[in-house]
């Protein structure tokens, strides 16, 4: 199929992290597809294991294996977090008992404006390869944040008055956001606004302004540039069936966080627990593993987690240099 | 000139004009009071007095708005945060865009402080926004149905959407054909504006009235033949107005009233939508009756209601799913066929304990589709605690007391009784049984009756060191 492509752009990829077809096939697929097509760019969505809900015990090995093979392969890695998606549903959407169905609507009209750049006319972010080039400053640090705004329910909407000042501030609150993760202990090293549907032009700088004056959105110095916005006229739409009220404008956030560190940190922590006593890894090695792979694993995470730390702390320093 | 019941704008704070003139506070100074939108004391308005030199935020005609907001350029401004310029990317095309009016599909012009349209302004904006759908004109000065039938009547729009205006007059308003989505929450409407909306806006099908402090629906509504859903939500409502059963309505939203009693003669078979959430219904026999009344509802959200405070999630979507036979959703997740079996099954559990709800017509219903014989168990709790009970014979060397304890009891607590019973020392205790003339002593204070397997009226022995 990618053979008959005319101008074949990349690819884009939906899958989990925490175990089945997702993390094992889904690696295993990008892995072949980074030999074939070296040079088109791969972006991922992946559904990252929640903190506290999960569904297998194994996840956090999945999740280790799976980063680790595909770290080097894609460009960009959008995490999407089971807990975060549950919570805005429950919050925002008074969904008591979100199901997978309700999940998965959430997630789509996030995916969706993510790529509205892409499939309409938009201005930021019109090919795959600008998201790599506008969010990700070194090819490992590649985990932007996604927050959109605004989600609210059918009967609620009507009455809030969703202007774009107050989707703009929303859309960076941690209750918005797709992982479970808080940024306003990390420094942004870049950030894309696009909004989308109908708004103009000054109502979108005053809401800019006022995100400036935040003392929570702090951008890393090494970057001259980092904070764009784009626009789309392209208004959002939902499914008819779905619990999110149609409203005339969305905005969504990209931001690339060194918070997001926290969700490896976690998941590492819950690695390193059951890798200590070797718990569970009988069945990979039966199924043809080796527990060198897993150590591997670890070790790349680890230098991971210290990539992002070190771009932190470059920041804590020059701020200090700056300030007093 | 400001006229009583003019709407004003001071710095954003939207206000109804109740009163002009002179107040002994300020003398020879024209003062107008002013009744605050979104300045509440507890659920009460509050109002101040204002003097009239003070500058409000004016007012702007439709047009005005329009041009301002979509048609002039302004400057790209340069926005820093920190050291670095904000990149701003499609500006200046879609200003291109939209000050070509004609490509506009949908315009929001709220909090514009527009309170009127200019007469020459009528032709030119029916010509120069041929394509437009939608139109917002929420948090604006407008107070009569005139001023805003005049600016939608000229246009072709089919959404329209008018929150935090007030609609208390009628004056010389004009029908409009096309609109299909009409949203006046948070307005106000005095009850002759209610009545006369089927007149000017014939084809609506849907019309949201929240926020809007109603305590009744009058027969007005069903005049509108086409309306499909009606939001009610945020009212005053005690009472479901029956006169929605007699209207096409199919999603009904009702959240946020205080209804807590339903006439269960009254059947609303359009119905399949209905949100619920957050009233007062706190008896599970209401619940019957609405399962009764909308006999149609496919989905319903009815969380937050006093009846269901105790229980959690899962019990309460038991609840309802065992309770409407036709849903498919609740509180917004859809279930499954398995899941309806399970609440169907733990409903007629319930129902063996409760002997109330075994008249419940319901149950009877489910009981005869699973086959399930109904009838009142004795709570099997009680049950056990008879089977458990166990007479002792307690002897001393002078007399004998015969009690029942239970055999899950320990020979401590035992012990703690029979010191109670013959006024001993709890430590000077010792007890001991008989197995065939040969004499067994208790020792062990922390086993349970049980384990000593004792018959009914077994002889125990107490000893005191005492003696």
């Amino acid at each position: 199929m990618s053979d008959q492509c005319d101008g074949l752009q990349g690819f884009l990829f939906t899958h989990s992290l925490g175990g089945g077809t997702g993390s094992g096939f889904g690696a295993l697929l990008l892995e072949q597809l980074s030999l074939e097509y070296g040079k088109k760019a791969k972006l991922e969505f992946a559904v990252y294991p929640a903190p506290q809900n999960s569904t297998s015990v194994v996840e956090p090995y999945n999740t280790v294996l799976t980063t680790h093979t595909t770290l080097e392969h894609a460009d960009c890695t959008f995490m999407i977090d089971n807990e975060a998606t549950y919570d805005i549903c429950r919050r925002n959407l008074d969904i008591q008992r979100p199901n997978f169905a309700n999940l998965n609507n959430m997630i789509a009209q996030v995916v969706s404006s993510v790529t509205a750049s892409l499939r309409f006319d938009g201005s930021l972010n019109v090919d795959l390869n600008e998201f790599q080039t506008n969010l990700v400053p070194y090819p490992r640090i590649h985990f932007p944040l996604v927050g959109y705004a605004p989600v609210v329910s059918n009967s609620r909407s009507s009455h809030e008055s969703n202007s774009v000042s107050e989707i703009t501030n929303s859309c960076f609150e941690p209750g918005n956001q797709m992982v479970k993760c808080d940024p306003r202990v990390g420094k942004y090293m870049a950030t894309c606004l696009l909004y989308r549907g109908d708004v103009v032009t000054r109502d979108v700088q005053n809401a800019v302004a006022q995100v400036k004056t935040k003392k929570t959105v702090q951008l890393v110095d090494w970057i001259p540039t980092g904070f764009k916005i784009g626009i789309c006229y392209q208004p959002p739409t939902a499914p008819p069936t779905s619990d999110l009220a149609s409203v005339s404008r969305a905005v969504c956030m990209l931001s690339n966080t060194t918070a997001i560190a926290e969700a490896w940190r976690r998941i590492d922590r819950k690695f390193d627990l059951m890798y200590s006593k070797r718990a569970f890894v009988h069945w990979y090695v039966g199924e043809g593993m080796e527990e060198g792979e897993f150590t591997e694993a670890r070790e790349d995470l680890a230098a991971l987690e210290r990539d992002y730390e070190e771009i932190g702390y470059d920041q804590v320093e020059q701020e200090g240099e700056e300030e007093y | 000139m400001v006229e009583v019941g003019d709407r004003l704008s001071y710095s954003g704070e939207l206000c109804t004009v109740r009163f002009i003139g002179e107040i002994p506070a300020w003398p020879g100074e024209v003062a107008f009071g002013v009744e605050w939108d979104s300045l509440t004391y507890g659920d009460e308005k509050t109002g101040s007095f204002v003097k009239s030199s003070k500058k409000h935020d004016g007012t702007r005609s439709f047009y005005e708005a329009l041009v301002n907001t979509y048609g002039t350029s302004t400057e790209a401004k340069e926005i820093k945060i920190g050291s670095k310029v904000v990149e701003q990317f499609g500006f200046e095309k879609l200003q291109r865009l939209q000050s070509d009016f004609s490509y506009l599909k949908n315009i929001s012009l709220s909090r514009k402080e527009i309170n009127r349209i200019n007469k020459e302004e009528i032709i030119l904006i029916k010509e120069q926004l041929p394509n437009l759908e939608e139109l917002d004109l929420s948090f604006n000065l407008f107070n009569s149905l005139e001023s805003i039938t005049t600016i939608i009547s000229p246009l072709g729009i089919s959404k329209f959407k008018l929150v935090g205006n007030e609609l208390s007059k009628v004056g010389d308003a004009q029908i409009c054909q096309n609109i299909k989505r009409l949203d006046i929450s948070l307005t106000k409407p005095s009850q002759d504006v209610l009545s006369v909306i089927p007149n000017y806006f014939p084809n609506v099908d849907k019309l949201l009235l929240s926020d809007n402090k109603l305590d009744k629906v009058d027969n007005w509504i069903s005049k509108l033949h086409t309306l499909e859903k009606l939001d009610l939500s945020l009212n005053n409502l005690q009472n479901l107005p029956s006169i929605i059963s007699k209207t096409p309505i199919k999603s009904l939203n009702i959240s946020d009233n205080q209804l807590f009693k339903f006439d269960n003669n009254i059947i609303y078979e359009n119905i399949q939508i209905l949100d619920i959430r957050r009233n007062d219904i706190n008896d599970f026999d209401e619940l019957d009756t609405l399962s009764i009344i909308f006999p149609n509802v496919i989905d319903i959200r009815i969380n937050g209601n006093p009846v269901f405070i105790d229980q959690t999630p899962e019990e309460m979507e038991m609840n309802i799913i065992s309770r409407f036979p036709n849903i498919k959703s609740v509180n917004g997740t859809e279930f499954s066929v398995e899941e309806r079996t399970n609440a169907e099954l733990y409903f007629i559990s319930q129902a063996s304990r409760d002997p109330k709800l075994i008249t419940n017509s319901r149950v009877k219903q489910l009981a005869a589709k699973y086959e399930i014989k109904l009838e009142t168990h004795v709570n099997p709790h009680i049950d056990n605690i008879q089977n458990q009970l166990i007479q002792l014979s307690l002897q001393t060397d002078d007399k004998t007391i015969k009690m029942n304890t239970l055999q899950t009891n320990e020979i401590l607590k035992l012990k703690g009784q029979i010191s109670r019973l013959f006024n001993l020392s709890y430590i000077d205790i010792q007890l001991s049984y008989k197995i065939s003339q040969f004499e067994t002593s208790i020792n062990n204070d922390l086993s349970l009756i049980s384990s000593h397997n004792f018959e009914n009226g077994q002889i125990i022995y107490i000893k005191t060191s005492k003696y």
